[in-house]
């Protein structure tokens, strides 16, 4: 009989319960305290700050939220809509046709594939600060381009009409390499048989696309869909060093960070905003799960 | 082996109470003085001129105290960053001396409100920082703006360092004005003239960065002019927080007349200012305001701007002054800005080491130094502003100056409208009207305080 790596009986009987105690001691420490805190300081108006009162106050920053502040927090609310929507849709159609045209062999389209994924990782704090000196109208390089070309100029980020779309853009910049990488996997697990078997049917490159490519991706979108909308819900680094939330761009995930950590930091209100994000993330969240898990099943 | 057991974890608890004890000081300042090493934690914004003259000052306080390391810890206030580094701070009672934006009396607002103080001002009222009242370098600031900027209760949590003025700032090109055959206006109309003048000359009188909001320096400026026109400087606080009330009692709103004319007034200037303002980066404004010699003679921006547009452009001949809000030039005064505010933490570890650090930068010698280097005006009653050529103006208009009034009491959350006109949706920068801008804020202000 082999001897067992994992020492006598008595220690191998402990593996399993360390395995789960250790990231389970993890989880209960920077997980489900910091989620069981947040919703404590919802019901106060603790400022965060070491030393200071929590100040308990029972529903009064909900009750704010839906009287006196209703019309602020409708418009985060509405602005992350559009934040959400735009991203997701504009993300998962760049990712999408990425993959398509780089899931080929070769070298090259390797370092291709390479150089469309490196924004993700930059820090979001550099890659918006570099964006926003790139979209500066008197010492950024975007107003002379599109000064030469339409002989224009815009405020960019500045804008109220362009500062949203110029965020969304930059989110879809720098994350659609993730969304074109699923896709790849997702791309690379449809059989070559159902293609040949296309093929002989006589299908051109649109119909290959449309009745075998895009139904086979549908495990593919409702992950990269997911976790776009998931991620985007959250956002607020992005937004918070490209536009500050000024010219409509105040998320509710801003408003957030804002109102908890801004100069006059009033965590418990910044609490009771998280819980709203949270809310509005499960019923998204939810909803988008059981549309695209239901398409997957109709496909 | 089960009786063992409470009696072996009786020995570890010992044991570890001991090592733990060994750890934590036994007094505020152990090791200093006794040949033991002893660091005294200094933290500030980064703001290039204290931060090279917070380095200096720092060797000079670890040669005249053998044994003790001064390090000094800095993060820029851009997207939070500052703020998340002295809260860490605090958290992990790391810091002695700290800096930290003046909290005004606009912090603590009166228990009728319900409103519970945020920021610093929490800070303040729950007692985790220090009184410095009695502390002898203290003798050295004046009393009355000491209290003004940072007091609670009778206590004085902090010294105020530095003052700048925001409201109404102007820099200007002293040569580009001279050219045009101008000078510095006095006048709400001599300004607007003077604007005129260099608009039908092709040049684009002023450079701001609205999208940063400096532009809000305009209206503020006006504002503070009007309101405290006719009353002495050292009514300023009063008359903030007169105001405050009447707009917690209903008694006055953002609607009322002189919020009007004000905002008139701040728009009829807005004309000025270069076209897709509202993209300017307040990070790149000064640079670029300061390279270009032929053109936007005004910059709209605070005076602790100076350093950086020498920087950018040594050869410019630089100047300063508060906008012309009125047309009464008695009126047209200087509203300074408290900011930069030591403070030490309830938590500091080495409280006599950083009372020492606060004497020794409050010794004339060092505190000049520390003007010259900030661009700050002096908070000291013996040291005068510094002789900065920029300065000329600002040191023959310094006597009738005003601490800024603060904005009315909001509670957490509340729109940004609820604390004055909003400014990015106002004509010219946004597209409503005065009207609809001063309507919504007067409603924003009603239903963020539950009325």
């Amino acid at each position: 009989m082999a001897r067992c790596p994992f020492g006598t009986q008595r220690t191998r009987r402990f593996i399993p319960w360390a395995s789960i105690a250790i990231p389970g001691a993890g989880w209960l420490l920077f997980g489900l305290y910091p989620s069981l805190a947040t919703i404590g300081y919802s019901f106060t108006r603790y400022s965060g700050l070491p030393g200071t009162p929590l100040n308990f106050c029972g529903l009064c920053n909900y009750s704010a939220a839906f009287t006196s502040l209703s019309s602020v927090v409708g418009d985060a609310v509405r602005v992350t809509l559009v934040y959400v929507v735009g991203a997701t849709v504009l993300q998962t159609a760049a990712g999408l046709g990425l993959a398509l045209l780089l899931n080929r062999p070769g070298r090259s389209y390797a370092v291709y594939r390479a150089v469309i994924f490196m924004p993700q990782i930059f820090s979001v704090a550099v890659v918006g600060a570099i964006f926003a000196l790139m979209f500066d109208p008197y010492s950024g390089p975007v107003q002379k381009v599109v000064n030469g070309l339409f002989g224009a100029t815009s405020a960019f980020l500045g804008s109220s009409s362009l500062a949203l779309p110029l965020v969304i853009l930059v989110n879809v910049w720098m994350f659609s390499g993730y969304t074109m990488l699923i896709y790849i996997a997702g791309l690379r697990n449809i059989p070559p048989s159902v293609y040949e078997a296309a093929a002989m049917d006589g299908a051109g490159r649109l119909r290959v696309f449309r009745h075998v490519t895009w139904p086979l991706l549908a495990p593919a979108t409702t992950v990269t869909v997911f976790l776009t909308a998931m991620g985007t819900l959250g956002e607020y680094a992005l937004l918070m060093v490209l536009t500050g939330g000024n010219f409509g761009t105040k998320t509710l995930g801003l408003y957030m960070y804002q109102s908890a950590f801004g100069g006059d930091s009033q965590l418990g209100y910044g609490s009771m905003l998280a819980m709203l994000q949270f809310f509005l993330t499960v019923v998204i969240g939810g909803g988008l799960l059981f549309t695209l898990r239901r398409r997957e099943i109709s496909l | 082996m089960r009786t063992r057991t409470p009696v072996a974890i009786l020995v570890a608890t010992a044991a570890l109470a001991t090592v733990l004890g060994g750890c934590s000081p036994s007094s505020s300042d152990a090791g200093a003085g006794s040949g033991q090493k002893v660091t005294l934690t200094v933290a500030e914004w980064t703001n290039p001129g204290a931060v090279e003259f917070t380095k200096e000052l720092n060797a000079k306080f670890e040669k005249a105290h053998p044994g003790v390391t001064v390090t000094l810890q800095t993060a820029p206030t851009a997207n939070a960053a500052w703020q998340q580094l002295w809260n860490s701070m605090l958290q992990s009672k790391s810091v002695d001396v700290l800096a930290q934006f003046a909290p005004t009396q606009q912090g603590f607002a009166p228990d009728y409100t319900n409103l519970k103080p945020g920021g610093s001002s929490a800070l303040v009222a729950s007692g985790q920082l220090t009184d410095l009242k009695d502390q002898p370098f203290m003798k050295k600031y004046d009393p009355e703006v000491q209290a003004a900027a940072v007091g609670y209760q009778g206590g004085v949590y902090g010294v105020m360092a530095a003052q700048y003025v925001g409201a109404g700032g102007l820099w200007y090109k002293k040569d580009l004005l001279a050219k045009h055959g101008l000078s510095v206006p006095t006048t709400y109309q001599e300004f607007l003239d003077a604007c005129e003048k260099l608009k039908k000359a092709g040049i684009t009188p002023i450079f701001v960065s609205a999208k940063d909001g400096m532009h809000g320096g305009v209206w503020q400026g006006i504002a503070n002019q009007m309101i405290m026109k006719g009353r002495q400087p050292s009514e300023s606080v009063k008359v903030s927080e007169d105001r405050a009330t009447a707009f917690w009692k209903g008694t006055q709103s953002w609607t009322d007349p002189v919020y009007r004319e004000i905002s008139e007034r701040h728009t009829k200037i807005m004309e000025y200012i270069e076209p897709n303002a509202s993209g300017v980066s307040q990070q790149t404004a000064p640079g670029v305001w300061a390279t270009q010699a032929d053109n936007y003679p005004f910059l709209l921006d605070g005076s602790w701007d100076g350093l950086t547009i020498q920087q950018a452009n040594p050869k410019l001949n630089l100047g300063f002054f508060t906008l012309p809000g009125t047309d009464d030039p008695a009126a047209n005064r200087v509203a300074f800005k408290p900011d930069l505010t030591w403070v030490v933490p309830a938590s500091s570890r080495h409280k006599d080491l950083a009372m020492e650090w606060l004497a020794m930068f409050s010794e004339p010698g060092n505190y000049k130094k520390w003007l010259e280097k900030t661009g700050s005006l002096s908070t000291q009653t013996a040291v005068r502003n510094t002789e900065l050529p920029w300065m000329d103006w600002l040191n023959t208009h310094m006597g009738d100056a005003f601490p800024q009034l603060s904005d009315p009491w909001t509670p957490a959350g509340a729109p940004i409208d609820a604390k004055g006109p909003d400014l990015y949706k106002m004509t010219p920068i946004g597209g409503d009207s005065i009207d609809t801008i001063l309507s919504r804020s007067a409603s924003a202000y009603r239903k963020s305080v539950g009325r």
